[in-house]
């Protein structure tokens, strides 16, 4: 099966990332999507996005054309924001940085379109703080786009304008979350807003705002340039497009694919990534950047779409695999990826924030053989308990926790026994 | 009014507004979920997760787990707080907060009043779980009345919520993230807002605690409490004053949804420590010689009714009291009465008294609505005119702040730049007495910048209120506000208007049928006309305008409950019972007949004035007068419900009262000065007489001294930390500051109450 490059049209990620530029891009079919929508009507895009199929790929694949039916149209006069998401903290996901640091002005001009269908006037790049130079990158690119009349004032030959600032981030996970993200735009505390109101009608400074994923925006000047159909044609088994897919974690070939949606994940762990890296059998993988359930190698023929990943009890999250093998230990795993939800918890609400350091603490008093007898009990207790926060953070870390306390219970429970056995031995 | 629909909670079904607050609603109805995020002043959040139960829109659909404070009420919902997990789910909420709660109840100051405490209980977490170190902080000094222990903390938000977004504070913060939030402020230092202390009332654990009480502290369930009013100015908060053997502990509020509900101003939650000041009287005083009070009470009676034998009735005069009660003034008529007197001066000056008696009389008409504090919150214009609401009526100024956050329009318009000004979307800073003539030309209508933004403003709103001051004896000023008011009034379109006074009862005394000027009296004692006055509760040997008559009266009764320049003189002294000990009736700014509990102290006097009078009446053989007394005979006052003001009583929220007579004609504006007025600068911590006894309020007060503008002090070769001698100009000197947010031609002085030093005594709990 041979894919159509897409995305990485003009990204090789195995040759090291340089930034493709405006000239290269444009020769190779650039800003052919907007001059397509320019053509059209906003309403008209926006039909052409929700006839593709698009759907998010910020993680949780929410049809991107129903995303957008609920921002203002026609009677609304004030101003509307649109903001690409580049905040990609989620452990095992390194997409969006290949996208942005290899070619920009695809996120330019997928952005522009949506600005344009959304009747956007305003826009921002929100951009982790590690990916600086990105941002300079994305920088350099927005002046070189303002230069040939991609962004500013009158823009191919209409009155649309569009304004785009690249924003950098401080640096926290929760600056993901778009409702944080929003908040930290204002100079706020990223912590996330109660929803309804949507971004869509309340969002930046409470005004509609549309936030979309860097991956979501490059898919649109392709849709655009050559049609909804082709688009749907893509991928395998009725799922629309390409998708980005990694691997990370003990695998022989790490990297980035672009891949049909729908591609079977032993195909990515076994064609692409090239097995496990140290001789041990795969033990299991977490499909979609850290905060989707583990699966396990019966589960490897699961195509990687979000239907089917979600049929399987996981998510396709942002589909980068991080995977395990027999030589890891659950346990530390799983205290490793607590840490993580531990560390970067926005400090908001009570299960989360006090709950995931207790957990954290649990589990790594079990690694270190200090575990008690009623540990697994307190853990399931708190797996439960997570699923009820304020935003939808802890339930993403519920997702690999849960799933390792209960696919790889015994390994717990053998840690647990161990110290009993230990302390029966004394008495 | 939103539709009435019908919901079902715990198996019984409710009927409440569509859209209700489901955990307002299940609150109000006396069912207690668990809560600590959610506050009604505030709002929901969401945060601490503590409300949840299950919840379903319909019988027939699935519940699931949701927060009942961030639900509102939809017809058909089925809430159950019992369900199983939900109890199980905020069980273990509080099980996450105890993580790292020090449990340090024995010693903590929030012990028995503390919601986390209660939840706890509620919620039936009774066993520790955990074994992990816990996290902890250091705690910051804010200032003489705050105090903070962050280890405490349960990350509620509540303290941000309140101090932030409510009271629009900007030093106090959330710095950090994930289980380490820190609550406080940027680094060590003085909070700077004026309603610091209902930190101590919102946050729910004992982080932030009160500073003065936990000096003295005793188990909140040991204290002595009743309802009372706070003195410390003419909003007239309700309050919990609570007291342990002889003294008072705190001052904390108490609920009254029609004047202040959860909060109060700093000036009155710790201004009440004029209470235990070692020069609080408990003995009468006659010639130099200690007595009891009814002794004393004796020797005055027969002392006043030789007086007015050898001297005829037209010999004694009273000075009625701002501060003391509806009923002490009206038992100090009695008693003047009863010596064929009529003759009383409540007031400081004749200015001060038009205003104040114009104020209360337009007040009382009824004529225009007066805006209670609530009232205010919901106000979509708002102009202050004459004064500094936050240091003159502080609670006027949280009020205002909240209809700020609404977006309304605010508008000031006064001599010098207060704490609100930052807030106003315009503010027009002119020389006092110039007031009056803004005003007009804003009801003119036309005008251009400023008088024509507030005119245009006030045109388009639909809930207008006008503030005015009347602590600066500016009469032309209450008429002209009262004439825009009047205009800006329709059927429709109702137009607040509401004036606030110097002290707490001063709107009561303003309604007196009978007062006269003070200037008038003190002459009359001068030229030996009057031979005796009668003190009620006031410090007039300290009013300027009556100084000189005290000290060259004959004979002087001072009543009052502590020591001051009056006292110190007086011929004879009778003891009465602090505020807070004492009972009455006083009048808010709104005219609401406000009644307070009094309560038995001992190591204090024990009658309340109004007791103390009443006494020499009887003495003086007046109890048919003192039978027949009402407050009518007194006061030009009924409730609005046409039942007189006797029998207002705890409990029922005050009715506001209403006088049948007409507002005077306001007199006419003097022609406007060409050189410098002079202005008295009230401050928020150290103006008002009471309260600035209090030690941690002298400690906030700033320092006594005059004000000028940069181009007033320039032109007089006078800069700022300098002493400046302006004897000659006014008669004045003092520690300059140059203060640009002053207006020009306006010479500053500043109202500081010279403190009584007062160490606290040694207590035990
Ligand atoms: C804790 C958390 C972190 C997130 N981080 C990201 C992120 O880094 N990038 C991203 O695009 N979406 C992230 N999301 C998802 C966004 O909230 C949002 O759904 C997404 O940006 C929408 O874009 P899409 O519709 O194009 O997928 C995160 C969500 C959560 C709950
Ligand atoms: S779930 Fe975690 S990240 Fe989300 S609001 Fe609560 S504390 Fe913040
Ligand atoms: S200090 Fe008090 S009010 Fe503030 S967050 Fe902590 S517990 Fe809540
Ligand atoms: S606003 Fe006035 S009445 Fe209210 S607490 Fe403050 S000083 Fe007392
Ligand atoms: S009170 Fe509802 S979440 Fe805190």
């Amino acid at each position: 099966m041979t894919t159509q490059k897409v995305l990485f049209k003009n990204i090789d990620t195995f040759k090291g990332v340089t930034p493709c530029s405006y000239e290269q891009y444009v020769k190779g079919g650039g800003y052919e999507g907007a001059k397509a929508a320019f053509k059209k009507t906003p309403h008209e895009v926006q039909q052409v996005i929700k006839d593709s199929n698009l759907r998010g790929r910020g993680g949780a694949g929410f049809p991107t054309g129903l995303k957008w039916s609920f921002v203002p149209m026609d009677n609304f006069k004030g101003q509307k924001y649109l903001i690409c998401n580049c905040d990609e903290m989620e452990p095992g996901t390194f997409k969006d940085r290949a996208l942005v640091y290899g070619d920009p002005h695809q996120l330019i001009e997928g952005m522009l379109i949506a600005a344009y269908a959304l009747q956007m006037t305003k826009g921002f790049i929100f951009i982790r703080y590690e990916y600086k130079k990105g941002a300079r990158i994305l920088e350099e690119a927005c002046a070189e786009a303002k230069k040939h009349g991609f962004l500013g004032k009158k823009l191919l030959g209409t009155d649309f304008e569009f304004e785009l600032d690249v924003h950098l981030s401080a640096g926290r996970y929760i600056c993901g979350e778009e409702t944080a993200l929003i908040n930290s735009l204002e100079g706020k505390r990223a912590n996330p807003r109660s929803k309804p109101p949507f971004p869509q009608i309340k969002g930046f400074l409470g005004q509609p705002t549309i936030v979309n994923n860097v991956e979501t925006f490059c898919n649109m000047p392709h849709i655009l340039a050559h049609g909804a159909d082709w688009f749907k044609g893509l991928g395998l088994n009725g799922n629309a497009g390409t998708k980005i897919m990694g691997a990370s974690g003990r695998v022989k070939n790490p990297g980035l694919w672009e891949l049909p949606l729908g591609v079977p994940m032993r195909d990515i762990l076994e064609k692409h990534a090239q097995g496990p890296s140290r001789g041990k059998a795969f033990k299991a993988v977490i499909p979609g950047g850290l905060s989707t359930p583990m699966m396990t190698p019966e589960q490897f023929d699961t195509p990687m779409d979000f239907d089917s990943i979600a049929k399987a009890g996981s998510r396709l999250g942002t589909a980068g695999l991080i995977v395990f093998d027999e030589g890891d230990c659950m346990v530390d795993s799983t205290a490793n990826i607590m840490k993580f939800y531990a560390r970067e918890s926005c400090g908001f609400c009570t299960p989360c924030r006090e709950g995931i350091p207790w957990i954290l603490d649990i589990v790594r008093a079990i690694g270190a053989g200090n575990g008690e007898k009623d540990d697994m009990s307190i853990l399931d207790d708190m797996s439960k308990h997570i699923m009820h926060t304020f935003c939808a953070f802890a339930p993403g870390a519920q997702g690999p926790f849960l799933s390792a306390i209960t696919t790889f219970r015994s390994e717990f429970e053998a840690f647990i026994k161990s110290r009993e056995a230990a302390a029966a031995g004394v008495n | 009014m939103a539709e009435k629909i019908k919901v079902t909670i715990d198996g019984t079904e409710h009927e409440v507004e569509a859209g209700e607050n489901i955990l307002q609603v299940c609150l109000d109805k006396g069912m207690l979920i668990p809560h600590f995020c959610y506050h009604e002043a505030m709002g929901p959040l969401g945060a601490c997760r503590l409300c949840a139960a299950n919840i379903a829109p319909a019988a027939d659909k699935p519940g699931r787990l949701e927060m009942t404070c961030m639900t509102r009420a939809s017809a058909g919902m089925v809430i159950n707080v019992n369900d199983e997990y939900a109890t199980k789910f905020r069980k273990s909420v509080i099980e996450d907060l105890m993580l790292n709660h020090p449990h340090d109840c024995p010693v903590c100051d929030e012990g028995g009043e503390c919601m986390l405490q209660d939840m706890t209980v509620i919620t039936e977490h009774q066993h520790r779980r955990t074994r992990f170190p816990k996290r902890t902080w250091k705690n910051q000094y804010l200032g003489p009345l705050v105090h903070h222990e962050m280890n405490r903390c349960i990350t509620c938000y509540r303290c941000v919520r309140y101090y932030g977004d409510y009271a629009l504070g900007s030093d106090l913060g959330a710095y950090g993230s994930r289980n380490r939030v820190y609550f406080g402020r940027l680094n060590d230092g003085v909070l700077e807002s004026e309603f610091s202390g209902n930190l101590i009332d919102v946050c729910p654990t004992g982080v932030f605690t009160n500073k003065r009480f936990r000096e003295v502290y005793t188990r909140p369930w040991d204290l002595q409490t009743a309802r009372s009013v706070c003195v410390s100015c003419s909003v007239g908060c309700n309050v919990l004053p609570g007291f342990r053997h002889t003294d008072l502990r705190r001052i904390k509020p108490a609920e009254n949804d029609a004047v202040n509900k959860y909060f109060m101003c700093d000036r009155g939650r710790y201004g009440g420590e004029f209470v235990n000041l070692p020069s609080r009287l408990s003995d009468a005083r006659v010639s130099g010689t200690s007595m009891m009070t009814e002794d004393g009470i004796d020797a005055v009676a027969a002392q006043l009714k030789d007086i007015a034998t050898k001297h005829g009735a037209g010999a004694i005069a009273g000075l009625g009291s701002q501060r003391a009660s509806l009923e002490a003034n009206a038992a100090l008529t009695a008693v003047l009465k009863a010596l064929g007197s009529d003759r009383v001066a409540c007031f400081g000056s004749q200015a001060d008294r038009e205003a104040a008696r114009l104020a209360a009389s337009i007040t009382a008409s009824r004529e225009l609505p007066t805006p209670s504090l609530p009232g205010l919150e919901k106000a979509d214009f708002v102009l202050s005119v004459g004064g500094d609401l936050t240091a003159e009526a502080p609670m006027l100024d949280l009020a205002i702040r909240q209809a700020v956050r609404q977006k309304a329009p605010l508008f000031i318009v006064s001599p010098r730049a207060g704490s609100l000004d930052k807030f106003a979307t315009a503010s027009l800073r002119t020389a006092p007495g110039t007031e009056a003539g803004i005003v007009k030309e804003i009801a003119a209508g036309g005008g251009k910048d400023f008088v024509a933004q507030v005119a245009t403003a006030l045109k388009s709103a639909k809930s207008p209120v006008i503030l005015c001051s009347t602590l600066h004896g500016d009469a032309a000023l209450v008429g002209a506000v009262y004439q825009l008011a009047k205009s800006a009034n329709t059927a429709d379109r109702p137009c607040g208007l509401a004036y606030y006074y110097k002290s707490a009862n001063t709107a009561g005394v303003a309604l007196a049928r009978k007062d006269e000027s003070p200037e008038a009296i003190a002459a009359d004692a001068k030229s030996g006309k009057i031979k005796a006055l009668v003190v009620l509760e006031r410090n007039a040997a300290a009013e300027p305008a009556l100084a000189e008559a005290i000290a060259q009266c004959e004979y002087v009764v001072a009543i009052d409950c502590y020591e001051n320049a009056t006292t110190n003189d007086a011929s004879a002294v009778l003891p009465c019972v602090a505020h807070y000990q004492s009972f009455g009736t006083i009048l808010n700014f709104e005219g609401r007949a406000q009644h307070f509990s009094g309560l038995n102290i001992p190591g204090s006097a024990t009658m309340a004035s109004s007791e103390v009078l009443l006494n020499i009446a009887e003495r003086l053989g007046a109890s048919e007068i003192i039978q027949g007394l009402d407050f009518h005979d007194v006061y030009d006052i009924t409730t609005e419900s046409g039942k007189a003001v006797d029998g207002i009583r705890t409990g029922d929220s005050g009715a506001l009262v209403k006088s049948d007579s007409k507002p005077t004609a306001p007199p006419s504006a003097k022609p406007a000065s060409t050189g410098m007025v002079a202005w008295h600068i009230h401050h928020t911590f150290g103006s008002e007489e009471l309260s600035a006894m209090s030690p941690p309020i002298a400690e906030l007060a700033p320092a006594a001294g005059l004000e000028l503008n940069p181009e007033d002090a320039k032109s007089r070769n006078l800069s700022d930390g300098q002493n400046a001698d302006l004897t000659k100009e006014f008669g004045v000197s003092g520690l300059l500051t140059v203060n640009a947010g002053l207006a020009k031609g306006t010479l500053g002085i500043r109202v500081i109450q010279t403190a009584v030093s007062a160490p606290r005594k040694e207590v035990t709990a």
